[in-house]
């Protein structure tokens, strides 16, 4: 092939391949690739003494009635870290969960709430630790989920559950900070 | 991710093709010249400076973990003698200028590690720094090759850096102009970049909520950061990681709470969605206030990472210098010479003198024993202070006293003599110089033109082998203003009772009032402030730090000032971000409106009742 052709179609391919990248970057600026916010199927595993429709979901800027079997759909990120918050009605309180999904799935598939779920989402939902790196979150919920001192702070929960402000309980605020210490400890030895 | 839109290469991409095709084609273009700006950087451990013909911008280095707000000053040529004076400032990292305030451009370089919505994150970075701070945040600086062109770059991080350069942190925020102020943006930036981060578990940082509502909410985040960083023993440069914790930790608060109203009032939630931000608000306070980071905080999640680099890795500051060739070619051909003091004229309203033009007006340390006090500082540690109409109160200790007599409006300096113990005392030995002048006849104070007035100077980083020369030629060029009694022009007189019996002279009082909107609503966390003749703030100061100096409206509208001196001072009240009108915020559809309130108040009696004061639209 001659020398001028060569270049002539070096030179379109070019100035196509720069053409879409313009395009793309020219897209919304609040849109990056991840977005859509997918709805998940979880279950509710609901305390003693309470049952399923008495909360309500929360997550991604939506809220949603449970089921009364207790399962519910939860809008998250299509690939990313979520809060997914069970609120009790009338009450500044709730069972919740850290979702990491990537593309649309959640990681694992079966998104479950209940008390000890909860206590890992507090301890991650923290200054100290909250991502929104789900390969960073990923490992961080790992060391939480196998802490003791978090499992304890879930027993916690179910019993402050009962309470009218929950989060106002001494006992919960001690177990959050034992919790988190361990957590801290454990990462940073 | 998207490429941001700031990005240039998708269209250096575009242009690519047809330029490699002109290039192939008929030959490479005649080599450039030589380049119009030389970069001088004395440091640059996390950001680098990069040129092209006609723009300026900075970049963080691999491995930087924090953002840097970078500010393109202006300097004068005169400031430099020659290339090697020139060459030798930029050499030393201690270098400050006495008139960093001539910006002709600010630019942003955020940290390498970056977060999961960096375009989001950057743009709303971008809308609460110009909502906040009223600052744009640019890309890069346009600076022109002109035959005078030396830029001063200097780059904030906010950090303390106490394992790199623990001592920075003061030569910031005491020996560089507006650092202090600077330095304070740049921490509550990067804070505030690193909690976006956090709360996108709980607030959907994509389409779900609409772009101009992410801005109100990034905007109340930020002004939240911004009034804790103002609170006493915050910023007092100790660097604690648990008080920036906390700091984070009630930004998103505010972050959760705007967001559960925000979304109530466009009737997307329901009570269950208003409990959950109400509820990791006050979570995150919690936990932000009951674990510190430890030192060895290699595993954090993204703030609390931050916040371990702001503290120990990252220093405050990275400066650098851009010469234009012309510049630099000018300076070259000037013969080496010692720098010529320049003085300039500094006009008070009783008085002037003229000082060293690299000095500045700081803080007065001896403003609680005067109706008023002026204080000016050297590069090297020089001072002088000038004290009008002294209260009732010691003055402490000093190395010599200077004694003055009056002619006219001019002092002259009659006599001096050290201080050997006696009523003063001596403060010989606390390795900075005092020295105390006066015009007294007597025991008694003599008056000039109406007032009396003190000077104190000296060196604070210095006791001995400080030349007075200057202190001598400030002294010579001190005029006292003849007292006048016409009113001074106000813009607006806020009425205040006069005081029965007349006030003594030397005492305080406070301003109290309670701010409204026009309707009437009080306006609550409303920023006030009594300001000097000067602008300055005045309250109570912590080694030059301020402690006391802005108060916030209560609920109900109400707020009492620090204690000041009596006299005329400028009263100012905010609202704009952080304000509410009862239960709605000030700024309701409008991000950018600021409510002000500005009077003339004169204090003279315990307690200035003004009653009730109405802010408006600025």
């Amino acid at each position: 092939m001659k020398r001028p052709v060569v270049i002539i179609i070096v030179a379109v391919i070019a100035a196509a391949a720069g053409l879409l990248w313009w395009k793309r970057s020219n897209s919304p600026v609040l849109a990056p690739a991840d977005t859509g916010g997918k709805k998940l199927q979880g279950t509710l595993v609901a305390p003693v003494g309470f049952t399923p429709n008495e909360f309500t979901i929360v997550s991604h800027g939506e809220s949603r009635e449970v089921n009364a079997d207790g399962t519910f759909t939860a809008a998250a990120y299509d690939a990313g870290v979520t809060m997914v918050a069970a609120m009790l009605r009338d009450k500044e309180f709730g069972l919740m969960n850290i979702v990491v999904t990537d593309e649309g799935v959640a990681i694992p598939e079966n998104v479950t709430i209940d008390t000890q779920t909860t206590a890992v989402a507090l301890v991650f939902a923290t200054p100290q630790l909250m991502t929104s790196d789900p390969e960073q979150a990923k490992e961080i919920l790992a060391v939480i989920t196998q802490d003791p001192k978090v499992a304890a702070f879930a027993t916690i929960i179910g019993q402050v559950l009962q309470s009218d402000d929950p989060l106002a309980q001494p006992e919960y605020r001690q177990a959050l900070q034992a919790a988190l210490a361990s957590v801290l400890a454990t990462l940073n030895p | 991710m998207a490429p941001s839109p700031r990005n240039p290469r998708p269209l250096l991409a575009f242009m690519l093709g047809p330029m490699l095709a002109a290039v192939l084609l008929f030959g490479a273009p005649a080599r450039s010249a030589e380049p119009v700006f030389k970069i001088l950087t004395p440091d640059q451990d996390y950001v680098l400076g990069e040129m092209n013909e006609t723009a300026f911008h900075i970049a963080s280095k691999e491995g930087g973990g924090v953002d840097w707000i970078g500010y393109v000053i202006k300097l004068n040529a005169k400031d430099f003698v020659s290339s090697g004076d020139l060459a030798a400032k930029a050499k030393d990292k201690r270098s400050a200028y006495s008139d960093e305030g001539a910006v002709v451009g600010t630019v942003y370089a955020e940290a390498k590690s970056v977060f999961r919505y960096l375009d989001v994150v950057h743009l709303l970075v971008d809308a609460a720094v110009q909502a906040v701070f009223q600052t744009d945040l640019a890309p890069s600086v346009a600076v022109a090759p002109d035959a005078d062109a030396i830029y001063l770059v200097r780059a904030y991080s906010g950090g303390w850096g106490r394992t790199r350069d623990a001592e920075e942190k003061a030569f910031v925020r005491e020996r560089v102009n507006r650092g202090k102020e600077r330095d304070q943006q740049a921490l509550a930036v990067n804070i505030f970049a690193a909690t976006l981060d956090g709360v996108s578990l709980f607030i959907p940082l994509d389409k779900t909520i609409a772009a101009s509502d992410l801005k109100l909410i990034a905007a109340a985040g930020l002004a939240e950061l911004t009034r804790a960083l103002g609170q006493p023993d915050i910023m007092q440069g100790k660097g604690d990681g648990e008080d920036l914790l906390r700091i984070s930790g009630a930004a998103a608060k505010q972050m959760a709470i705007k967001t559960g109203e925000i979304l109530a009032e466009r009737a997307t939630a329901n009570t269950a969605t208003k409990n959950f931000f109400g509820f990791l608000g006050r979570h995150l306070e919690l936990a932000a206030s009951v674990v510190n980071i430890a030192e060895k905080g290699s595993k954090l999640g993204k703030i609390g990472d931050r916040i371990y680099q702001l503290v120990y890795t990252a220093t405050p500051l990275e400066t650098g210098y851009l010469v234009s060739t012309a510049a630099n070619e000018t300076l070259a051909k000037q013969k080496p010479q010692p720098p010529a003091e320049t003085w300039k004229t500094l006009t008070k309203e009783t008085f002037s003198l003229d000082i060293p033009t690299t000095w500045q007006e700081k803080n007065p340390q001896y403003r609680g024993q005067f109706a008023q006090a002026f204080r000016f500082t050297g590069p090297d540690g020089e001072y002088f202070e000038v004290g009008m109409d002294p209260t009732p109160s010691g003055l402490g200790m000093t190395d010599e006293v200077w004694e003055l007599t009056v002619s006219g409006a001019d002092v002259q300096i009659a006599s001096t003599r050290e201080i050997q113990g006696s009523l003063m005392g001596t403060a010989r030995g606390n390795d900075r110089l005092e020295i105390m002048a006066t015009a007294k006849t007597g025991t008694k104070n003599l008056p000039i033109e109406g007032h009396v007035y003190y000077f104190f100077f000296g060196n604070s980083q210095r006791e001995t082998g400080v030349a007075t020369q200057v202190f001598r030629q400030v002294l010579a060029t001190f005029r006292a203003k003849a007292v006048t009694t016409a009113a001074p022009a106000k813009t607006q007189a806020a009425a205040v009772p006069s005081p029965s019996p007349a006030p003594s002279v030397g005492a305080s009082g406070k301003v109290t009032a309670t701010v409204t909107n026009p309707a009437g609503v009080p306006a609550q966390s409303a920023k006030v402030w009594l300001a000097d003749q000067q602008g300055n703030a005045v309250g109570r100061y912590v080694a030059g730090i301020a402690a006391d100096v802005v108060r916030f409206t209560e609920a109900d509208g109400t707020v009492s000032t620090p204690a000041v001196p009596y006299g005329q001072y400028t009263l100012r009240v905010e609202c704009s971000l952080h304000c509410f009108f009862g239960n709605e915020s000030a700024l309701k559809d409008d991000l950018y409106a600021k409510w002000v309130y500005t009077a003339t108040v004169t204090v003279q009696q315990p307690e200035a009742r003004l009653g009730t004061v109405v802010v408006a639209k600025e």
